[in-house]
């Protein structure tokens, strides 16, 4: 009788899905393809040479250094005063990280114009918000990770019921940009604190945390909606506020307390005299649904606005209930199940171009592999125009 | 805490791994600060020994999560480690949480525990943020550049020194370590040899931590030779000075100025690595391919003051195969003196020798092998033991298919495959093998010690391989991007030849560019050209549709659908239109995004190395400065590509494509597994040629290199063996290698000459099938496997 010997097929490598917030997460949501050529295959993107990528990273990390520097020494900064020195030492420092990824010798002169502006808004920022802020600052550039469990199911979006493959987990981080800590709302005190007093359904005098995100843009506006649509718009601006909740979700995994408040900064719209754009907009804004203060209310304070007319200006801020950070959740959640599916389908020997569906947007006139797209490839119709940048693609697409 | 008896019994119950075996719970249970070392041969589960351990100092030994620092050499076995550590971790204290004979406080404190802490990460990286942290606040941030970018700036240097007068001895001097018997003058012409030699010893020179002064005083009266290790110092200075001045450094470079900040820490100062303050335990993955700088660098952090020598080394000295990267086995077997000599107290050494891997008969195979050749047994670690299989259920025998022509051989792999492939079946005078289901053909793989499709001369295996696999009614496609011709295959022809044909369509700015294009860099985009215009004119069947529409609308200064160009244009954009306007059917395929990730690999280094080919400067300027501008990125950008300097990495995707079947390098199959191995043991036909890769009489350039800067190294005085039994060791460590990735079958392949039991006028001797470097031949009376 003939011997019979049996072959098993591979395992599969055990890896856990690790998904960041920025880098992944609202890449996939904006485009699953996109994503999957910058976010899973690491294409360059053409445009990392690109003006607001290289501004974002620069101011960001101006903002930490300086962050760093005059936070109270109890926080583990140095507790030096904000000050010019400060700013102009900040500014080089985020000068010199951009130097490390876009080399002078390779600029063309239009970036180094924007780069040379972005050092000037990177100092006046430090110097207008860095008093109010910065001794409240536990942590800058502060990395937070989690693992949650693995949903078991296909999103919808992505088509089929089939079960995800059996990783149990996946990890989700970010680096959230600042974290602020004892901020005791108070309608009369310090702009921030009265900027928290705002936004708080029960402000209490109980001291808050805060987890900060900087923009390096305006806040996105309805009467910039054009060929994007309301809803466009409106999903950056829940994009941005899912991120610092997100990040709260996250580092409330073993932080002691949970963040109370986020807050995004629109630092283009603090220093709105630098952006030569604001003195064209005009109509229905909706920042101020939220109580901010529209470009034409703006011109109406004058050359020298109030720190608090600024700040009310530039920032929203969202008070991190229980509903809030379950939704982000939720959020998170889906989008994990959703790359893990795409993931899953693209293993099973289908090309990525047909394994990653794409959305179409006004994002597309700004995407690099859109020659690529089967979505636009062989149209024959005209791309929508440049659409404004996304605070969230700007210096944090390497958080982790 | 956890006892380690529960932490077992959760792993077990909770994350479905199996418990450990008593040579396992020593390594795992031995104290928190021990030093340990680790003797695992494969498939002996060290994986799982490290992360248990790990997972046993922060769940029963109360270390922070933040503490455990542990260090792999590939971003896949980090990856790995890494979900391994958070996936049975959680599972672990999940399963604890929700145990209600655990005490609540135990639980509660469980529940606090943060594995994502546990820092796990390739040597590269955490250099590189060590290094980062270290700087001055006002010190300028430096880029990494890779291999091929650092190439590329050495052979920038060595250009510049060719100029010069004094070049020759140190040409001479290089060319005897490298390539002795290139004739002097060809090696004198061949820019890239020098610069790939000069780089080889600038990075033993850092990672053996050459006394560099010694090295230099080292030639002593010979003049000649004096001169050659000068005029080699000034080199070094120039590539080292070209580096900072574009703001870069190379991975060497980076790894040892971390070494540096970590092994002379400022005490307060913000230069002090954070990684210092915190650090409990540290482990270290296959320690028999670190290096003397790497060695350095463990030390450095294991003198830590919360980590006093709580190091954990897992290595195998049979696994070690990156001797031509510097890394040298003799590390791990002097492990218990360095250790006694840093710390003032000897290591645990312990021994996995149980592999789970494979099959009895396969691990019955590999030990063998293993143990075969006297002369080798001399290097082995000592206390090693036997492997024993932990596999109880009898698998089938080690095949051995030998036949007189490669057609003929490929032919029979090819059937063997289709049978399991498509039919789930074939039969064997050793009995049926039956593929079981969800079978794939990813689950085969074709392992040789080149990939290579061919050679300067023909075509190797792997090719016929290929095509045999192509033929008849049911193609099985293969997965060989590191041997396939990817630098003249069809996608680099498509996107090279359209870029030049879009850059330079009259070819003006390709005859400046030639001169300064190595080895045959012209030839192959010649034939760029070439494959271009024949994909224009509808040969071969894919339609040029959009790559038309693409030309015509360049020359309208327009892109292919949508715009028109900017007057620089970034070549990565420019790279991303040229695939857009290429077929599906070329686009949609796993070969075209490892030939295309090639271009932007390039482009990308080219920030550091050529940054006059990041833009191409088009329309409303000097035509001059457009010439110009494309010339830079013909041999900046398109030439590595073309002469083969930007190739495909060892660390490939995995999983593979699950159609394909996966045609590796031993080095690219270091670490994996897979339930049919198929392993080249030798397509020889002469006993005359290739005795290097079968039967080597001497060594090579690795061994030359080791030999001439040992004697200013740290390892200086050990007993040397010579260049041959170092070779020959070599070679039986890769086969090893090769061997073990077998988990349920083993087949060895070759032509016949190379068959252990071959009876014919001329065997061809060959380590790989039995042979011992004494000449003599152990398999030929009885092989070890049946043959087919």
């Amino acid at each position: 009788m003939t011997e019979t010997f049996e072959i098993g097929a591979r395992p599969r490598p055990y890896l856990l899905p690790r998904l960041r917030v920025a880098g992944d997460l609202l890449r996939f949501e904006a485009c699953p393809l996109r994503y999957r050529m910058h976010g899973v295959g690491a294409w360059p993107e053409a445009d990392a040479e690109d003006a607001p990528r290289l501004a974002g990273m620069l101011v960001h990390a101006a903002l930490d250094h300086a962050g760093t520097a005059c936070r109270p020494m109890e926080a583990g900064g140095q507790g030096m005063p904000v000050d010019a020195v400060v700013a102009s030492r900040a500014v080089g420092s985020g000068q010199r990280l951009v130097d490390a990824v876009s080399p002078r010798a390779s600029r063309s002169v239009a970036l180094q114009g924007a780069l040379d502006a972005a050092a000037t808004l990177a100092r006046r920022t430090i110097l207008i918000l860095g008093p109010h802020l910065f001794p409240y600052l536990a942590a800058t550039e502060q990395r937070v990770a989690a693992t949650r469990r693995q949903p078991d199911y296909m999103p919808d979006e992505v088509g089929g019921s089939r079960r995800l493959r059996k990783v149990e987990r996946f990890e989700v981080s970010g680096v959230l940009d600042a974290l602020a800590t004892g901020l005791v709302p108070d309608p009369d005190g310090d702009p921030f604190l009265a900027l928290i007093h705002g936004a708080l359904k029960q402000p209490g005098v109980v001291p808050v945390d805060a987890v900060i995100d900087y923009k390096l843009a305006r806040r996105p506006r309805t009467s910039e909606v054009g060929s994007r649509g309301a809803t466009s718009v409106r999903g950056e601006l829940e994009a941005h506020l899912f991120q610092v909740a997100a990040y709260a979700r996250i580092r409330d995994q073993f932080a002691a307390g949970r963040a109370r408040v986020g807050i995004v900064i629109y630092l283009n719209d603090l220093l709105p005299e630098l952006d030569s754009r604001h003195d064209t907009q005009s109509g229905p804004d909706l920042g101020a649904e939220r109580g901010a203060i529209t470009d034409d209310e703006w011109r109406l304070l004058g050359d020298a606005p109030s720190v608090a007319a600024r700040l009310h200006r530039a920032s929203t801020v969202i008070e991190l209930d229980d509903d809030v950070i379950a939704e982000a959740t939720a959020r998170i959640d889906r989008i994990a199940a959703a790359i893990e599916a795409c993931a899953e389908h693209e293993a099973a020997s289908v090309p990525p171009r047909l394994a990653w569906p794409t959305r179409r947007s006004a994002l597309c006139g700004d995407c690099d592999v859109r020659p690529m797209c089967p979505e636009w490839q062989d149209a024959g119709e005209s791309m929508p125009g440049v659409a404004p940048k996304l605070g969230y693609a700007q210096g944090e697409l390497d958080d982790g | 805490m956890l006892r380690p008896e529960e932490l077992f019994g959760y792993l077990e119950r909770a994350a479905g791994r199996q418990s450990p075996d008593a040579g396992q719970r020593a390594a795992i249970l031995a104290p928190a600060s021990a030093g340990v070392r680790i003797l695992a041969g494969p498939g002996t589960g060290k994986t799982t020994c490290i992360v248990t351990r790990m997972l046993k100092l922060v769940l029963c030994d109360g270390v922070p999560a933040s503490g455990i620092l542990a260090m792999t050499f590939t971003r896949k076995a980090a990856e790995e480690m890494r979900s391994r550590v958070l996936g049975d971790g959680f599972a672990i204290i999940d399963a604890a949480r929700e145990d209600r004979a655990n005490s609540p406080a135990m639980r509660t404190a469980l529940g606090a525990i943060d594995l994502g802490q546990v820092q796990v990460g390739t040597i590269d990286s955490f250099c590189a943020r060590w290094a980062r942290e270290g700087s001055d606040p006002d010190d300028p941030f430096v880029a990494h550049v890779d291999d091929a970018g650092a190439a590329m700036a050495m052979e920038e240097v060595v250009r510049q020194r060719l100029r010069g007068a004094d070049w020759r001895p140190a040409v001479a001097f290089l060319r005897e370590l490298h390539r002795p018997h290139v004739p002097i003058n060809q090696y004198a012409a061949d820019v890239a040899l020098q610069a790939a030699a000069l780089h080889d010893l600038w990075r033993r020179r850092l990672h053996d931590r050459v006394d560099w002064a010694a090295f230099l005083a080292g030639a002593g009266a010979d003049p000649e030779a004096s001169a050659g290790r000068l005029q080699i110092h000034l080199a070094h200075r120039e590539y080292a000075s070209l580096l900072k001045s574009r703001g870069a450094m190379d991975h060497a470079m980076v790894q040892e100025k971390a070494r540096r900040l970590l092994a002379n820490p400022v005490s307060g100062s913000a230069r002090r690595p954070a990684i210092l303050e915190g650090l409990r335990a540290l482990f270290v993955d296959e320690y028999h391919d670190t290096d003397l700088l790497h060695q350095a660098v463990y030390f450095a952090l294991a003198g830590a003051p919360g980590c006093r020598g709580a190091i954990t080394i897992v290595g195998d000295d049979d696994q070690a195969i990156y001797r031509f990267r510097g890394g040298t086995v003799d590390l791990l077997a002097d492990f218990p003196a360095a250790y006694h000599n840093a710390f003032g107290r000897n290591p645990e050494t312990l021994v996995l020798d149980v592999t789970y891997r494979a099959t009895p008969e396969v691990a019955a195979f590999v030990e063998q092998f293993g143990s075969l050749d006297d002369a080798y047994q001399a290097v082995r670690s000592l206390g090693r033991k036997a492997l024993r299989p932990g596999r109880d259920v009898a698998g089938a025998p080690v095949l051995g298919l030998f036949r007189p022509t490669l057609p003929d051989l490929a032919r029979d792999i090819a059937t063997l495959i289709r049978g399991l492939v498509h039919h789930g079946s074939v039969e064997t005078p050793a009995g049926r093998i039956v593929a079981g289901p969800g079978r794939a053909p990813s689950d085969l793989a074709l392992i040789c010690r080149s990939p290579q499709e061919r050679d300067r001369q023909s075509e190797r295996l792997p090719a016929y391989v290929r095509r045999a696999l192509a033929d008849g009614a049911h193609p099985i496609a293969v997965w060989n991007p590191r041997g396939a011709p990817t630098r003249s295959g069809r996608v680099a022809a498509l996107v090279g030849g359209l870029a030049l044909r879009l850059l330079d369509p009259d070819g003006d700015a390709f005859r400046v560019a030639s001169p300064r294009l190595l080895d045959d860099a012209e030839a192959v985009m010649r034939g760029w050209y070439e494959d271009l215009a024949a994909f224009l004119d509808g040969a071969g069947g894919a339609d040029p549709t959009r790559a038309r529409e693409l030309i015509r609308a360049w020359d309208l200064g327009s892109r292919r659908s949508h715009g028109p160009w900017e007057s620089d244009i970034p070549v990565v954009a420019f790279l991303y239109e040229l695939a857009g306007a290429l077929p599906d059917a070329v686009v949609d395929t796993p070969e075209f995004a490892v030939a295309f990730g090639l271009f932007l690999k390039q482009a990308e280094a080219c920030r550091w190395v050529a940054p006059a080919a990041t833009f191409i400067r088009r329309s409303g300027r000097d035509l001059t400065v457009v010439r110009a501008s494309v010339v830079e990125v013909i041999v900046g950008l398109l030439g590595p590509v073309a002469d083969g300097r930007r190739r495909v990495e060892d660390e490939g995707p995995d999983p593979f494509p699950r159609n394909r079947v996966p045609i590796l390098s031993i080095h690219q199959s270091k670490g994996l597994e897979f339930p049919v191995a198929i392993v080249d043991a030798g397509c020889f036909l002469s006993p005359r040629t290739y005795a290097f890769q079968r039967m080597p009489e001497t060594g090579a350039p690795e061994h030359r290199f080791e030999k001439t800067v040992r004697p200013y190294t740290e390892l200086w005085g050990r007993v040397a063996r010579s260049d041959r039994d170092l070779a020959c060791d070599d070679l039986i460590r890769s086969q090893f290698v090769a061997y073990s990735r077998a988990r349920d079958l083993l087949v060895l392949v070759g032509l016949s000459p190379c068959a252990p039991d071959f009876v014919g006028q001329r065997p061809v001797p060959n380590l790989a099938t039995g042979w011992m470097r004494d000449g003599s031949r152990s398999w030929a009376e009885n092989p070890p496997m049946v043959m087919l």
